[in-house]
């Protein structure tokens, strides 16, 4: 076996998917283990900006799924599906800590202006993807384990409520930097009302459906309107393909089988 | 001694006109004794000195009368070392006559020749050897006996001398000069005691003696030369040995052949004129010598100093000018000498630190550099297992936090080069390795680059018990004074201006270190050296900011390198 880390040159492809998948949690061992020293080097670790954006990128790094079944033929600490993403979710939540110094930033001095504006931003951008990143793993959880309708309808609540923080006014001024969070959050939300739509379905709950229906088409509006704000700054031509391709999928897979008007969805 | 002298037989009897006048050299065992013909004594006037100061030394000379009446004996024990010239007269119509001790007595009368006064050396009479004339008998008689006793005494004292000087002729002979000498000397005292008026009396040995000397004067003397040739050769030689020592710069052992030189001359007979002359003479000059070899050196060593200071100013002057211009050529960046990476696992290790030491080949200094924004994808919208990430999603953008900023200004001023030219040289002559001189090599060729920015490297293993071994990397960074102030020129005034009043800087020295646990598929000594070169580069770009924070930012960057690169 080529040790190499840049380099793999084995014969079978379950041997690759093995390789791989043991490069991969090896290097996650070794990322986890720069920020843990990262962290501990950053003085005052409970408030320091810079130990929550380790946070941040640490709970990233533990939101990384694991090697597959293949990796069974290894013995491996966290089987598929079976990591414990508490400690990720820790961290993110932790990130959220930020918000508290954007405010401490925001109540010094109004309006915000030179380097604190753009440590206020840099607070409020990193908070917001820590926020939605915690949401998706929750998200991804549920999706995985416990794909009920209450289950969905929780992680929906809180999609729409990071939206709606999203649109806060005191929040505008940053719009150009959140605007790839509120995008996301409204993927997450449309995910969310689909997975619904789906489950609508399948048990029968007919009265529902007209309902999730709006919803996504509103959702879906929001989208547009989005994609749209961000195609006028000339921002993510590639992202806005391929989320409205991604939409229109999602939206093609839940109405396949649902007798609903697929012209008002897809208008 | 020398005297106007002639030869008086003690024994002889005087006229009554006549005055004896003698030198006397004192001694314990010698008395003097004066016989006087009774006919001469009753019409005699006995005088004797009692001037000067040499008076008291004899003191008076007292007359015995004794038995027989017709003789009478002056005798006087005299004191040791005593001398004095004894004018005795006899008879009514001599004049007076006197002289100093030790030298010779002048007579003084204006006589007719018989009645000079006589003449004699050492009127010494032993008391013992006299016997005194048998009663009843006539002075001739008596006058005969005791003339026949002073000459078997003159023969005892020949026979003594000539088996002296016989002896001391053969080892003469035998190159015994101090035997020889000692021997020829007892004889010539034999000699010297005997009377010497009569040259013809002599005895026949004196003129039997063998070639090495003829008599006990000559056999002394000569003895005496050749002991002093002798000894002149021995101070010669141990001279010689001395100047050379001297010129070979042994001190010390010239400082011991001098006091071997001083022993030798404290021992040196009184006779051994010669040896006695040279050794005072480089005795005397002993210390003149070292001062004039000295001397003769200053010069020299004055000369060579002053080329070797010269020397050592030009290539200090040479190196300031080199330094500087190599500053001024340079600009704006400055050039670090990576002189050596200790790498004791043999791993090739120089390289992957160079590799890291290099802006454009280490990771966490690549540019640009963005800290991406990081989106999970919710299930759904990602890949089948409902995984996946979105970087910089929208391309959206955030002002960096500090841990994310790199100053890459300084950074970018810095560049280091490996010196191993000079370790990979190995001359050979005659199939044997010139080791010694690629050392000399590099030892000048780091004097020239003295204070001059430095690194040195060492790729250490760590084991721990029950845990993987890591790899570390070390580097060190020195530099001079003047260089590590050059190197903040880039600060505002108001901080320069507090360092100013803080005290000259000192040299800078930056050290760091970085570790990676050693696991499967990666790299640990690579990302251990990325993150030290990290941290060098950083604290040369900020000498101001904390070490840990700066560990904190190489070990961040590094993590959202991998984090980004293997995802």
């Amino acid at each position: 076996m080529n040790k190499d880390t840049n380099d793999v040159s084995v014969d079978s492809p379950s041997a690759v998917r093995v390789e791989v998948a043991n490069r991969r949690q090896q290097l996650c061992n070794t990322i986890l283990r720069n920020f843990e020293v990262a962290r501990l080097n950053v003085r005052d670790t409970q408030i320091s900006p810079d130990a929550a954006l380790i946070d941040f990128y640490e709970g990233a790094t533990l939101s990384i799924p694991l090697p597959s079944q293949d990796t069974a033929e290894r013995p491996s600490p966290h089987p598929k599906g079976e990591r414990d993403l508490s400690a990720a979710l820790g961290r993110l939540r932790s990130a959220e800590r930020l918000f508290q110094y954007a405010d401490g930033i925001a109540a010094l001095e109004q309006p915000v202006v030179g380097n604190n504006r753009e440590l206020l931003i840099a607070f409020w951008t990193v908070a917001f993807h820590a926020k939605f990143n915690a949401i998706v793993l929750d998200h991804r959880q549920v999706a995985t384990h416990n794909k009920t309708f209450r289950a969905v309808g929780e992680v929906l609540k809180q999609y729409e409520a990071l939206h709606r923080e999203l649109q806060l006014p005191k929040f505008s001024s940053a719009q150009q930097e959140l605007i790839g969070v509120q995008i996301a959050t409204v993927c997450g939300l449309i995910s969310c009302l689909c997975s619904q739509l789906q489950m609508t379905h399948d048990q029968e709950m007919l009265p529902m459906i007209l309902d999730l229906t709006g919803k996504i088409i509103s959702t879906k509006k929001q989208i547009q309107n989005l994609l749209a704000r961000a195609s006028e700054k000339g921002k993510g031509r590639e992202d806005i393909s391929s989320i409205e391709s991604c939409v229109r999928a999602s939206l093609e897979r839940v109405t396949a089988d649902i007798d609903i008007d697929k012209a008002q969805l897809e208008h | 001694m020398q005297y106007n002298r002639r030869p008086l037989d003690t024994g002889a009897t005087l006229p009554c006109n006549r005055a004896l006048v003698g030198n006397l050299v004192a001694s314990p065992d010698y008395y003097l004794l004066i016989a006087v013909e009774e006919s001469c004594y009753n019409s005699a006037s006995f005088t004797h000195p009692v001037e000067g100061d040499w008076d008291n030394r004899i003191g008076p000379l007292s007359i015995i009368e004794g038995e027989p009446p017709m003789m009478t004996v002056a005798s006087r024990k005299l004191r040791s070392g005593a001398g004095a010239v004894l004018l005795l007269l006899v008879g009514n119509s001599v004049g007076t006559s006197q002289g100093t001790p030790g030298n010779t007595g002048t007579s003084k009368t204006s006589r007719s020749e018989s009645d000079k006064p006589i003449f004699v050396k050492d009127l010494k009479v032993l008391l013992p050897a006299y016997s005194a004339p048998k009663p009843n008998t006539t002075c001739d008689e008596k006058l005969s006996q005791g003339l026949c006793q002073s000459r078997i005494r003159e023969s005892d004292l020949w026979r003594q001398g000539y088996i002296e000087f016989k002896t001391g002729d053969t080892l003469l002979g035998l190159r015994d000069y101090q035997g020889a000498k000692e021997h020829c000397l007892v004889a010539l005292r034999a000699t010297k005691r005997l009377p010497s008026a009569d040259t013809s009396s002599q005895p026949q040995w004196i003129a039997s003696a063998s070639d090495h000397s003829k008599d006990p004067e000559e056999c002394v003397r000569k003895a005496e030369g050749a002991q002093d040739d002798n000894d002149l050769r021995a101070m010669e030689s141990m001279v010689s040995l001395q100047n050379l020592n001297l010129r070979t710069g042994d001190i010390e052992r010239a400082k011991a052949e001098q006091d071997e030189l001083r022993k030798q001359y404290s021992s040196l007979a009184s006779s051994s004129v010669q040896a006695r002359s040279f050794a005072e003479q480089h005795l005397k000059s002993n210390w003149s010598t070292v001062l004039a070899w000295f001397s003769s050196k200053l010069s020299l060593v004055f000369l060579i100093s002053l080329a070797v200071l010269w020397l050592y100013l030009l290539l200090v002057f040479y190196r300031s000018l080199r330094n500087s211009l190599r500053r001024g050529v340079l600009g704006q960046s400055t050039r670090w000498f990576v002189q050596s990476i200790k790498d004791d696992q043999n791993q090739s290790a120089a390289g992957a630190v160079m590799d890291a030491l290099s802006i454009s080949g280490n990771a966490l200094l690549r540019k640009p550099f963005a800290p991406p924004a990081l989106l999970l994808i919710p299930p759904g919208f990602g890949g089948p297992d409902g995984d996946g990430i979105w970087w910089s999603f929208f391309g959206a953008l955030r002002p960096s936090f500090d841990i994310e900023k790199l100053p890459r200004r300084e950074i970018e001023r810095h560049r280091f080069v490996l010196q191993s030219e000079l370790e990979e040289v190995n001359l050979k002559i005659a199939g044997s390795e010139l080791s010694g001189l690629v050392s000399v090599v590099r030892n000048i060729s780091r004097w020239f680059n003295k204070g001059l920015p430095a690194v040195q490297g060492a790729v250490l293993k760590r084991e721990r018990q029950g845990q993987n071994a890591s790899w570390a990397v070390r580097l060190n960074a020195t530099s001079a004074f003047k260089w590590a102030k050059w190197l903040q020129e880039e600060r505002d005034n108001d901080e320069r201006r507090q360092e100013n009043r803080r005290g000259p800087q000192q040299c800078l020295t930056i050290s760091v270190y970085a570790s990676t646990e050693e696991q499967e598929f990666v790299d640990a000594i690579g990302l251990a050296a990325q993150r030290a070169a990290f941290k060098l580069f950083y604290r040369l770009a900020k000498p101001d900011k904390d070490a840990d924070e700066i560990t904190a930012i190489a070990a961040f960057h590094q993590g959202v390198v991998l984090l980004r690169g293997y995802l």
